[in-house]
């Protein structure tokens, strides 16, 4: 036994030598095999045999004979490969024969391709309904894809990327608040005091009115400015066209510009060496030329200055103590250095010595500093990144959700249809057609209108990419060519979406009985599923109803916000910017202004009652009190008129003083109570405010110095002339735009070197709720998206029934059966399954709008009318949507119902 | 004239094919061509020469009867047709030419 054994060739290797022979050439060869293998056992013995027999057998996978395996047919076994005829050439045949060997496979595929372009054409609604969906649901899907893949690679195209860090701080008070930002000596603090920083870089930021002196008429641009050091661009990836890398900002006053600036400012010529100014102060040469920003990163400044230029002539970049909006820094680490995480926090650890070193005790235990990893800038939304990760992945749920939605659809008018398609399937398993041909055969079918839907898809894509850019002020492009993540997306897209909507379907009509469906005597109960389509409806319908719940509850707040008295006035005020806030300048525009008999009033402020920019909050010490208070107060600053131009009332006390200078203080109620002191108790009484001594004169009454997201907040108002940086102009409300324009005449001619702009009090207020805009129209446009899916979905649905109840609808008119209670028949049906869905949708929605409006402090409560709200915009598409279709069924002539039997 | 040419290694299998006629079949071609021209020979090489020869047209088959050493498998016996002693011919032919060339330089 044993010896036998041994004396036959190995045994995996006849497997596979049966795996890759053709089959019709398998016996002879494997004959040869064989012999030569008893052959070889003589000559060299079993081992050397053996060994000889698995060689050859790998041998045999050469493409001669892959080739003629994989083309030939598993059941075709010819005798003799080629029958014997002499003296012909036999090429020809052979040939033949392979080609009827492929051409079998194709042939069934052209069948495929052929029956399902028939069927598509003859049921044009339902293509049409099938590829509507597909085509929304998926240009959502590409289009939310293109923007989370723009979010995800936000600056990681530095080379270096891993190992650039920024800078953040915190500060610990009365509690902790969080900055992206740093005070800005810290730059050459960490390149001087630290071994594991190989280079540092700070980054000040600046709006700055650029003017090209070469040019005669002195062109005037708006741009925002960077002071950075040298090492920026050494830190940074930023492609360099023209220039020394390593030492275009070494030297004071000097420039580097993108290629697009360079164009803009210089038209077209040699930018090197050319000179501009900035701010009408300081001119710039420029020493260097980048490309342009690429659309994914978070630098946008085009213009980067030497920060030598200023690091002598600025004190406060010196100074520990503040931290300005604009300043960031930068550091690359050692290479190996931020490699392990446990580096990073020792790297941390050490820089608790900045603030030992540079601070005194008490603020030692205040500043804190730390790194965070430059991929985290975008997404951290403690330091004011962009987008949070979260709403990446809630923007992706929506997409899948989309998509899903409409998977479904076709899912349900496919298999709706799948009654029609019984003889065709019965007359195609009685020739033969397997259960696994017939799947593919739908899985075809769905392709085809997968890919149909998917051309449609990518251009509808393509054509909003636009709006959605300037929606979401992103740069989202779509290119296929350059980005490979896209095109690998959207093929996995294009197969998912065919597998998901075609494989039930597919697997419903493989297991129709043939002789039941060649009779025609399929019935509904057999096609089945039809709970699952319900319950597919029910579950598009409760995404719908969800999103619409939640575009109302965000609409309502956002009028809400809007229409809410904030406390103040702030109806037909313009706003203007006082870029020179010296008294002679700003009486000569006062004067200037007050000309127009349109002008009813003017004040000049820091900025109005609740503003998202310049508020400042600060220290304040109540009268003889040893320390300061515990809480900061907002130091608002405007002249006398301030008050009467927004409205804002006394509560005690009279209002301030002209004057230039920090005299006299007006407070709120908060800051009063706060204090601990009534109204009237604090008029006259000496504070210190930001290190400014003053007398209380009088209270005002409340007003919202935020949005209604946040209390309100201590706050005080005095007269800093040096701090009107606005003028606030209250116009009548006749002919705006000439208005307008007397203005922008005015403001020009006093403020020669600067440019214009101007923005109505309200429309500043939005900023507010910037986000929460955004959120409501991303909700309208996904609302009306699932929505519209949705009907389709219901659409197909009814269909379903009017062809399932044929007969019944014409047994119950012949009985007499009215078409109010036909229709009613339909009706039902989808009422309960949109009630279903709203049962869900609803505890789901005010779960989540809760939350939603628990981040306003003055919201609006959540009441039954939005709810009632929800699900009737909901029944009246519906019923637009089904009424058609039922009113069709119940009009029908029951004769032709009844004869078919 | 889209005639087909011949590789070394067709033209020896070919060889080895009339040589052996009757019995020639993939084993003995092999073993005929291990003797004859010393050299480690495979017989996936040899099929596929087999092969491409008969579509070429130069060599006809049949299968033969069982025999016991092969496990009872038929062998594929191969013969050459006329197409193919014509080209052996002419190969020949060819060749000798440029011998003789080679031998005699003068008369070429």
């Amino acid at each position: 036994m044993k010896n036998e054994n041994n004396m036959s060739p190995p045994h995996w290797a006849s497997k596979l030598f049966k795996l890759l022979c053709p089959p019709d050439l398998f016996e002879e060869i494997q004959g040869d095999m064989q012999e030569q293998f008893e052959f070889d056992v003589k000559r060299v013995g079993v081992k050397a045999a053996q060994r000889i027999y698995a060689l050859e057998t790998l041998k045999f996978a050469k493409p001669y004979f892959l080739k003629k395996r994989l083309l030939t047919p598993k059941k075709a076994k010819s005798q003799s490969l080629i029958p014997n005829r002499q003296n012909q050439p036999i090429a020809k045949k052979t040939k033949s024969q392979q080609l009827t060997a492929k051409s079998s496979n194709t042939a069934m595929l052209q069948n495929y391709l052929t029956t399902a372009r028939r069927n598509l054409a003859r049921h044009k609604s339902y293509t049409l309904i099938n590829i509507l969906g597909l085509v929304l649901g998926m240009s959502c899907g590409i289009l939310i894809f293109s923007l989370v893949n723009y979010h995800l690679g936000f600056d990681r195209f530095h080379e270096k990327a891993d190992r650039i860090y920024r800078v953040t701080s915190e500060l610990h008070q009365e509690d902790v608040s969080k900055y992206g930002t740093v005070p800005q000596p810290i730059g050459a603090a960490m390149r001087n005091d630290f071994a594991f920083v190989e280079k540092a870089s700070m980054l000040i930021n600046f709006g700055a009115t650029i003017s090209v002196t070469t040019e005669k008429n002195k062109a005037k641009f708006g741009d925002r400015v960077a002071y950075t050091e040298q090492q920026f661009f050494e830190i940074m990836d930023f492609p360099v066209v023209a220039g020394d890398r390593k030492t275009m900002l070494s030297q004071p006053n000097t420039a580097v510009i993108t290629e697009q600036l360079a164009d803009k400012y210089f038209h077209g010529e040699e930018a090197i060496g050319k000179s501009f100014r900035v701010d009408n102060k300081t001119d710039f040469t420029v020493t260097g030329v980048i490309k342009d920003l690429p659309e994914n990163t978070d630098f946008r400044q085009e213009i980067f200055l030497s920060y030598v230029t200023i690091s002598q002539t600025q004190p406060w970049l010196n100074s520990w103590g503040g931290i300005y909006s604009g300043t960031q820094a930068f550091v690359l680490l050692k290479p190996g250095a931020g490699a392990a995480k446990a580096d990073i926090t020792n790297a941390q650890k050490a820089m608790a010595g900045i603030s030992t070193k540079y601070y005194n005790a008490k603020d030692a235990k205040a500043f804190k500093f730390n790194l965070q990893p430059l991929s985290d800038m975008h997404m951290n939304q403690e330091f004011d990144g962009t987008i949070a990760k979260s709403q990446l992945l809630a923007l992706s749920l929506v997409a899948v959700f989309l998509i899903i939605t409409a998977c479904v659809n076709f899912i349900n008018l496919a298999t709706a249809q799948a009654l029609g398609r019984s003889k065709e399937i019965g007359v195609r398993k009685v020739m033969g057609s397997m259960k696994s041909q017939l799947f593919w055969q739908f899985i075809t079918e769905t392709a085809l209108i997968t890919l149909i839907a998917f051309i449609f898809a990518v251009t509808l894509a393509y054509f909003c990419l636009p709006y959605m850019n300037v929606m979401l002020s992103t740069r989202v492009t779509i290119d296929l060519l350059t980005n490979w993540n896209q095109p690998i997306f959207i093929v996995c897209l294009l197969v998912v979406v065919t597998f998901i909507s075609g494989s039930y379907p597919g697997l419903v009509l493989a297991g129709f009985q043939p002789i039941a469906a060649l009779k025609g005597k399929l019935t509904q109960s057999q096609v089945g599923g039809f709970s699952i389509r319900k319950g597919l409806v029910v579950a598009q319908f409760a995404i719908s109803q969800t999103l619409l719940i939640g575009t109302i509850v965000v609409a309502s707040q956002m009028r809400f916000n809007s229409e809410a008295d904030m406390g103040f006035k702030k109806d037909a005020i313009v706003m203007l910017p006082v870029p020179e806030t010296t008294p002679a300048k700003t009486s000569a525009m006062r004067a200037r202004f007050s000309q127009l008999p349109e002008v009813e009033k003017i004040t000049f402020c820091e900025a109005p009652p609740a503003s998202p920019d310049g508020n400042f909050d600060t220290g304040i010490r109540y009268a003889s009190r040893p320390e300061p208070e515990k809480f900061t107060i907002f130091l608002k600053s405007g002249d006398p008129e301030y008050l009467s131009m927004f409205g804002l009332q006394l509560v005690a006390g009279r209002n301030l003083a002209q004057s230039d200078t920090v005299r006299e203080y007006l407070l709120n109620e908060t800051a009063a109570k706060k204090l601990g002191v009534k109204p009237e108790e604090a008029i006259g009484k000496n504070v210190n405010i930001n290190n400014a001594d003053g007398t209380i004169v009088g209270v005002m009454k409340d007003f919202h110095n935020f949005s209604f997201r946040s209390k309100i907040e201590p706050v005080c108002l005095t007269t800093r002339s040096d701090h009107y940086y606005r003028a606030a102009l209250k116009i009548s409300g006749q002919n705006v735009p000439k208005t307008l324009a007397s203005l922008e005449k005015i403001w020009n001619e006093t403020n020669a070197e600067y440019i214009y702009s101007y923005q109505f009090l309200d429309d500043h207020l939005t900023y507010f709720y910037g986000t929460d805009e955004l959120m409501l129209k991303l909700m309208w446009i996904f609302a009306a998206i699932a929505i519209f899916i949705g009907c389709l979905g219901l659409y197909g649905l009814i269909s379903f029934m009017a062809a399932q109840k044929t007969k019944e609808i014409g047994v119950r008119k012949t009985l007499g059966a009215g078409i109010g209670s036909i229709i009613w028949l339909f009706g039902k049906q989808f009422a309960s399954l949109l009630i279903i869905a709203f049962i869900i949708a609803a505890p789901i929605g005010w779960w989540l709008m809760d939350k939603y409006l628990a981040d306003f402090q003055y919201h609006i409560d959540l009441n039954a009318t939005i709810f009632i709200a929800a699900i009737g915009i909901t029944f009246l598409i519906a019923i637009v949507t089904v009424g058609y279709r039922s009113v069709k069924a119940a009009l029908m002539n029951p004769v032709k119902a009844l004869r078919s039997e | 004239m889209g005639r087909s040419y011949l590789g070394e290694f067709e033209e020896l299998v070919l060889l080895a094919v009339t040589v052996l006629n009757p019995g020639a079949y993939g084993v003995s071609i092999a073993e005929e061509l291990r003797q004859r021209a010393n050299r480690t020979i495979s017989l996936s090489a040899v099929h596929i020469a087999l092969y491409r020869l008969e579509e070429k047209g130069y060599v006809t088959s049949e299968m033969g009867g069982a025999t016991l050493s092969r496990g009872g498998r038929r062998k594929r016996l191969f013969s050459i047709t006329t197409a193919g002693r014509e080209m052996l011919a002419e190969i020949q032919q060819v060749r000798d030419q440029f011998w003789n060339a080679i031998v005699n330089p003068a008369q070429s």
